[in-house]
């Protein structure tokens, strides 16, 4: 610890080093500026040139400066401004083009009132911000409250902190555009004692922008001259707008709120909730935005059904994609693709199904043969899609249906949890089959009550039923013969992962000797490891434990949860039961040990294309 | 009865209603409510000897146990009424010279090894004539119920032996105990509860609100994720309806999965048990039908689903939990093991009135 702390402080020291000679540079070169353009408020045409050159000379002035001693800058002061200054008057006039410009410019500053102009720094400043953001996260909070809108006063750290970090990239345009007043008081400020906090700011920024300055050299100029138009004024308000709801207090309360209501052991599990009004207008496909709105709303739930609309909905994707002329087919439809999922990943985590189902369209996109053309490449890969659906969703059930059936004894009682549609399948098969009379105990639980669905379509078909919630497992069990579950997915290490609710029955049924078989299609299988259920879960609607779906009302004491700091309801969606647990896998091949997924996942990629 | 006093039978069927229809509810009030009528018994009754008085109360206890023959804490405060009217009836008929004598022997380890049916001192006929019975009962009686009114305090007081700081503990349902007992854990203890809300009545959902207010960290949980959070549990604290015999426990619906799930991953499951709901009864795991009351369906299935007129659904309010899932019984006093009930049975009530027939 000690040795660690010692390290600390040596990289402390280091960085403040070169921070306060920097800070004295950024300063000086602030004072000749202000010098300069004290001087030279009227020749602005050739100061738009001139600029360029400038910045060039002060940027090697300030490399220069950095690398000598301290002592130096003090007594170079004034033969920086000096060179400066003289550098401006012997760049010429080239082209119109810029003169022009800068014209806009003024003109477009004229019109717009000093508040204008303030706001246009600090939209610069937010940049700069952003910038910073990006370098180092904490610096934006440091730096994001500095500049406060309205007072005259307060306005002009912003342009302070604009001015240094600009000063040796682009900006001489801002020169411009800086009234006498403004400067003035910037000059003000300047003798004025800075304090701590606004220095270190400062210089956060500079060192910030010097570690930017190459890249963004160009960038910077061409958005410094963009910006003088029009949209400046609205892009100004908004970054009010950004200013005022970063600095108000109560932005930080609702933060705090929002990591209230998190259980510890699931903090990394939370999501923001995608806001699909906004997604709707965006350049996304409808057809996967439907889909997305579909996955959030939980309208369309289930590994294999989710499965199937994910398919469906890249098929449209891939029908209606029009290559661009310059970029390679199959370079462009996978950055669509790519494109489209991440926001479907947005809506709702993707299911292990869907996963499996997008590598496979992945590779199939990237088997370019370049004889094709696009719309045969689209048929290829849209036919090819066709064939999984249909082989591994829809051919697998029907093989898994059948070794169900041979299973199931006369007289079973086979218990069965939530509502899988490969289980639901199987059962009402076995059952049209005609030979063997069973009966089903649906266990069901809150807050879904997914099992209600489960026996409706299992009543339709005359199959007597039992129903229980899970918590009456314990009652219902020494009536079982056989537990028949369903699964979200089968991982590499013999888990399976599925509706929260199936372990705790697989362990129960475990107790009383009753065989468990669970029931998954090979394109559920996954290449993830995992031992628990915290790792790798989806939280669902809290709001959906406060809801009572049989009695459409409310539960009293939780309704108000949001309001109660230290109340949390917890709604999980999957966990993970041990392969001891679990007596056999019914897949489309086999059946087989949970132990044995890793085999079958070893030899199936090679089958599959 | 015996005798014939139809204003205690009305009574008494009036208790056996409150409770039925839920006009009753929590164990405390009912053994309060049962011990309230036995008072009046002892006060009001006409009974001249012990043995009168003990047929009386063991006829009130047949009848509770009978008709409630889930609420097994209306027999347990018979039961403990005739223990005190027999252990009152001895001391009263004891010379005054064997007393001090009689007292070392009890408390003699030899005696306990040696002891069989066979040496027990004979049994009285409890027809002896005692004009201070009365007082001395109703004297008895008082203390009973202090024990009984403090029971939650006491176990409550012992919360700091069993939860450190940084616990997760989980729990289920809604238990009195066990909210008293989290409540009063130091405050400097930061710890977190998991509950369980033990569908269909959720009363889970209570516990939390309640925990929540006094700044516990309560996350509620579906009965389906028990087993999905047991793994990070270091606790499992539950209250119990009753406990038998064998030291299993008749508890809420979901209780077994919760001690099956502990037992899984190793975590100790403490219950904790105010004296009076110690029962001499034996029951089992497969009696099901004996021993579970099965509740309306209306919240499980609501009656007004098309599917409802076809299905059976159950909705059963209890589950056994067998003794070997429990880590730790915590009463009034102290804390013991399952192993150590049957102990504990015997000191309370007399080996005679185990059985009431």
């Amino acid at each position: 610890m000690e040795e660690n702390q010692n390290l600390k402080k040596a990289a402390k020291r280091k960085r403040r080093k070169p921070k306060n000679k920097q800070k004295i540079i950024e300063t000086q070169i602030i004072e000749t500026e202000s010098i300069e353009m004290d001087k030279k408020q009227e020749k602005s045409k050739e100061q738009v040139l001139a600029e360029r050159q400038a910045k060039k000379t002060a940027k090697k002035q300030v490399q220069k400066k950095s690398d000598d001693v301290k002592e130096e800058i003090k007594v170079e002061q004034a033969p920086v401004a000096a060179q400066v200054i003289q550098k401006k008057p012997e760049s010429p006039v080239k082209t119109p083009v810029p003169v022009k410009k800068a014209e806009q410019v003024q003109s477009s500053q004229v019109e717009s009132a000093k508040e204008t102009e303030k706001s246009r720094d600090q939209v610069k400043a937010e940049r700069e911000a952003k910038k910073l953001a990006k370098q180092a996260g904490k610096t934006k909070t440091v730096d994001s409250p500095k500049p406060a809108p309205k007072q005259p006063e307060q306005n002009q750290k912003p342009a302070i902190i604009k001015q240094n970090s600009d000063i040796e990239l682009s900006a001489k345009m801002e020169s411009l555009h800086i009234s006498e007043s403004e400067l003035a008081a910037q000059t003000e400020t300047k003798a004025k004692p800075v304090s701590k906090a606004e220095r270190r700011a400062i210089q956060e920024a500079q060192r910030a922008a010097k570690a930017k300055q190459q890249q963004d050299k160009i960038d910077k100029q061409a958005a410094a001259v963009k910006k003088t138009s029009s949209p400046t004024e609205s892009k100004a308000k908004d970054v009010k707008q950004d200013q005022k709801t970063q600095k108000s207090p109560t932005s930080t309360i609702s933060q705090k709120s929002s990591a209230l209501h998190k259980v510890r052991l699931f903090k990394h599990l939370y999501t923001e909730k995608c806001d699909l009004k906004i997604k709707a207008n965006s350049r996304f496909h409808p057809a996967i935005v439907r889909l997305g709105a579909q996955y959030a709303n939980d309208t369309i739930v289930g590994s294999n059904s989710r499965c199937y609309a994910f398919l469906n909905a890249m098929k449209i994707l891939i029908i209606d994609f029009i290559c661009p002329s310059e970029k390679v087919f199959s370079r462009a439809l996978e950055t669509e693709i790519q494109v489209a999922v991440e926001f479907l990943q947005k809506c709702r985590p993707h299911a292990v199904s869907m996963t499996n189902a997008l590598k496979y369209i992945k590779v199939l996109v990237s088997q370019e043969n370049s004889n094709e053309s696009d719309e045969d490449k689209k048929q290829r890969i849209i036919d090819k899609i066709d064939t999984y659906a249909h082989e591994q969703i829809e051919t697998a059930a029907k093989s898994i249906s059948l070794k169900v059936r041979e299973k199931i004894a006369e007289d079973d009682v086979i218990l069965t949890y939530g509502c899988s549609s490969l289980i639901k399948r199987s059962l009402v098969e076995a059952w049209k089959d005609g030979d063997k009379k069973f009966s089903v105990v649906v266990v069901d639980s809150r807050p879904d009550h997914e099992g209600q669905e489960m026996l409706k379509s299992l009543t339709m078909e005359g199959i007597s039923c039992t129903y229980v919630l899970i918590n009456a497992i314990s009652f219902i069990m020494p009536k079982v013969t056989k537990v028949l579950l369903g699964a979200h997915a089968l991982l590499a290490n013999g888990y399976v992962m599925s509706r929260v609710g199936t372990a705790q029955i697989s362990m129960i049924a475990n107790s009383y000797n009753v065989p468990v078989l669970v029931c998954c299609e090979t394109h559920k299988f996954s290449e993830r490891v995992q031992t628990d259920s915290f790792v790798y879960n989806e939280i669902g609607d809290p709001n959906a434990l406060v809801k009572n779906k049989n009695s459409k009302g409310v539960f009293e004491h939780l309704k108000d949860w949001e309001s109660i700091p230290h109340l949390t309801p917890l709604n999980l969606r999957y966990d993970i039961t041990p392969p001891e647990l679990v007596t056999v896998v019914v897949t489309e091949v086999a059946l087989l040990p949970c132990t044995s997924v890793q085999v079958i996942l070893r030899v199936k990629p090679s089958e599959l294309i | 009865m015996v005798s014939g006093n139809i204003y205690f039978t009305a009574k008494l069927a009036e208790l056996i209603h409150d409770v039925k229809v839920g006009k009753i509810v929590g164990s405390y009030s009912i053994s309060q409510a049962m011990l309230n009528f036995l008072l009046n018994i002892i006060n009001e009754s006409k009974w001249t000897t012990a043995d009168e008085l003990m047929t009386i109360v063991r006829e009130s206890g047949k009848i509770v146990e009978n008709a409630l023959p889930t609420e097994a804490i209306l027999a347990n405060v018979a039961r403990r009424l005739l223990k005190i009217i027999r252990e009152e009836y001895d001391e009263l008929n004891m010379p005054e010279q064997n007393k001090q004598q009689d007292d070392s022997q009890a408390a003699s380890l030899q005696k306990l090894v040696t002891q069989n049916s066979e040496n027990t001192p004979s049994k009285s006929d409890y027809s002896q004539l005692h004009i201070d019975l009365r007082e001395n009962l109703i004297n008895h009686l008082q203390e009973i119920e202090n024990e009984l009114h403090l029971s939650h305090d006491n176990l409550a007081q012992q919360a700091s032996q069993h939860v450190h700081s940084a616990e997760l503990i989980l729990t289920l349902g809604y238990s009195k105990s066990v909210e008293k007992f989290l409540k009063s854990v130091p405050k400097e203890r930061k710890f977190e509860v998991v509950i369980a809300e033990c569908a269909p009545a959720c009363r889970g959902h209570m516990l939390a609100n309640s925990l929540a207010h006094s700044k516990i960290d309560s996350t509620v949980i579906p009965d389906s994720a028990i087993y999905a959070y047991m793994s990070r549990v270091n606790k499992v604290i539950i209250g119990t309806h009753s406990v038998l015999a064998n030291g299993g426990l008749r508890a809420a619906s979901g209780a077994f999965t919760v001690a099956l799930a502990a037992k899984h991953f190793s975590v100790p499951v403490i219950v904790l048990v105010p004296m009076f709901k110690m029962s001499p009864v034996f029951l089992f795991n497969y009696e099901q039908e004996a021993f579970n009351l099965v509740g309306s369906t209306q919240s499980v299935l609501p009656y007004n689903t098309k599917v409802s007129r076809q299905v059976k659904a159950y909705s059963p309010a209890f589950d056994y939990v067998p003794p070997r899932l429990i880590t730790l019984f915590i009463s009034s006093t102290n804390g013991f093991t399952p192993d150590y009930v049957y102990r504990l049975l015997s000191e309370m009530y007399h080996p005679d009135d185990y059985n009431m027939k």
